[in-house]
Parts: structure tokens; sequence; C-alpha cells
């Protein structure tokens, strides 16, 4: 198999959740696709000491100017055989707020110019879900985070909240150091 | 005669490969200071560069690159005209395994006559925090990131 194909095929299934079945279509079978385990899935569950309503303000204020974004990647030679292959990641970032419980879904609608013609059914109308983040109320000042995510690639949206979350960096993600 | 040769290829070479590099003269009063700290540092097959890139706006809101200025962890100072609307730019570019990452961080700034301009950049665990402030009669004010898309053709 050509190392362009192997890593195309790579980002489908771990995006489109070929390793667990169909594509999910909405945060609930994401969750539920990624709790399944199996190949290529990510599952991350823990407690900050922060209050909920700080957690939900930070978050929901970075999610849209910080996640909003297209990045462009274009990768020459080498196993393109000369050509270059231009992907585009188009973010799609929904925050949910709720008094007790909080949600944030993140889908992308991926492009390539050197296509192999799609796998899987029919992905979401605002992309493939790369992560399902949930924001628990816990006591005062304390909030639970369950993550659902891939487990290789798409790591950048995670790091981004539990920093955001924990405060300890409140900067948006360098989408160009890693998708 | 061979090493004449050999020195002006080099020569040669050296001003083919720098025509597009254009830095920035920074001749205006300084009245930019960006304070730059990051934990990215360039590794034996890596390069990390930080450079401030300026760009003057046109009244149809293109741009005209001015050049650019190489920026070092710490403090550094630019001049900007002032009255002069400005895309200014801060660019970093990470070089490794023949493989080129460049990631932008772009505001519009039309500098002041008596303000000065502080703009916060701090770059860690692969995210970017990107501030302008301005600082006029001692007080420090937050200014807002605006894209150059909140250009308005004049």
């Amino acid at each position: 198999m050509k190392p362009h194909i192997f890593i195309t095929l790579l980002i489908s299934i771990i995006t489109t959740g070929c390793a667990f079945g169909p594509t999910p279509k909405n945060a609930k079978e994401y969750r539920a696709a990624i709790l399944e385990g199996g190949f290529g899935t990510n599952y991350e569950s823990y407690v900050v000491k922060q209050p909920y309503w700080k957690v939900v303000k930070t978050v929901k204020a970075k999610s849209k100017p910080c996640l909003d974004k297209k990045i462009e990647t274009t990768t020459c030679g080498g196993a393109y055989g000369g050509s270059c292959n231009i992907k585009t990641f188009d973010y799609n970032p929904r925050f949910i707020k709720g008094k007790k419980k909080s949600e944030l879904h993140v889908q992308v609608i991926m492009t390539s110019s050197l296509s192999i013609g799609s796998i899987g059914d029919e992905p979401p109308k605002d992309g493939l879900y790369v992560a399902v983040i949930d924001f628990i109320k816990q006591g005062k000042n304390k909030t639970k985070i369950n993550v659902h995510s891939p487990s290789m690639g798409f790591t950048a949206v995670p790091k981004a909240v539990k920093h955001w979350a924990n405060q300890t960096n409140l900067g948006c993600p360098d989408f160009s150091d890693g998708l | 005669m061979k090493t004449k040769l050999l020195g002006y290829l080099m020569l040669i070479g050296l001003l083919a490969g720098c025509s597009s590099i254009v830095h920035y003269p920074n001749t205006a009063p300084k009245n930019v200071t960006i304070n730059m700290s990051t934990d990215k540092t360039s590794g034996l097959f890596t390069s990390v560069e930080f450079s401030a890139g300026i760009n003057n706006l046109k009244k149809d809101c293109t741009t005209d690159y001015k050049g650019f200025v190489d920026l070092k962890a710490g403090t550094n100072k630019i001049g900007l005209k002032t009255g002069v609307p400005t895309f200014l730019v801060l660019e970093i570019k990470q070089d490794g395994f023949n493989n080129v990452r460049t990631s932008q961080q772009g505001t519009l700034i039309k500098p002041k006559k008596g303000s000065k301009y502080e703009v916060v950049m701090k770059y860690f665990d692969s995210m970017v925090d990107f501030r302008i402030y301005e600082i006029r009669k001692s007080k420090r004010k937050k200014l807002k990131i605006t894209p150059i898309t909140a250009c308005k053709p004049v």
C-alpha cells in the first residue's frame, strides 16, 4: 500500500468511526462509539479544581475564536510522487451550555486535493466528530470533564480544553503544530 | 582562480536566495514593544523562528508588505509609522525534516501619535496567546485583536 493511501485511510478510520461501525451522526452516537473502545478511540475523564461556572465561561468564550478555523496543509513530493496534496480541515465547534452539564462538540469537514474517494457512509453536515467533551458540575469548586476523541491525531482540542479548564494556558491551539 | 570563482558563485547564490527576503528597516521611532516568551527551541534537525511582519494597508484593503523583523525571546522593539493603518503579523516558522510549518497571528493597528503599544506573544505547549495593549499617559488598555477581514475599503 502506498504511504499516502495508508495515511488517508488512517485519518478516515480514526474520524469516521470505521473501526467501530457506521459513522456517528450525532454526539450521542459518537460518545457511544468511543465508549465501545476499539482501535483509534480515546476516552478520558478528569476533575479540575475550578468552579463549573468558570470552566464553562472560559471554554465557551474560547471555543469560537480558537476552534472555528479552517486549516490547510500542503505536502509535496515524497509519498505523493512529486505532486502536492492539499488537505483542508474546516473545524466547527458548538458549545451547549447547561446549568449542571455543558457540552462541547467539535466537527471537522475534511477535503483533500488527492482524493481516493469516500470511505464509510455520508458524514454529518458539519463534518465528522473529532471531539465531544462534557463538563459536569461537581460541588462548588470542582468540575468533571469527560473527553471523547480519537487517540491519534486531533489531539489539539482536548489539550486546549484541559488548559482552559485548569486556567493554565488561555491561548489558542496552533493547529500547524498538530491537528 | 578557482577560489575566486567559488567566491563569486557563493555570492550570486546568496543574493539569489535572499532576494525575496525583505527586512523591515525599523527606522521609525520605536512605539511597539513585542514581549515574546516560548518553550519552543531549535534542535539538532529542527529550527523554530519567530518574526513580525509589517504590512501597510492600502485604501482598498490590500497590503503593502514592508518587511519583517526577527523576534527573540524577551523584549523586541519596532517602530510603526503613526496614522498609517498597519496589519501586524507574528509568524512562527518551524522547519524540520523537510517539513516547513508556519502559523500566523495578526491584528490591524493604526498607531496613534503619543501612544505606545505592547504586544504580548506567548507560545507554550503548542498554544498561542496573542494580546495587544495601548499605553497612553501611563494607562494600559487592552485592544481587540482585529483580523484583516475587518478592513473596510475607503
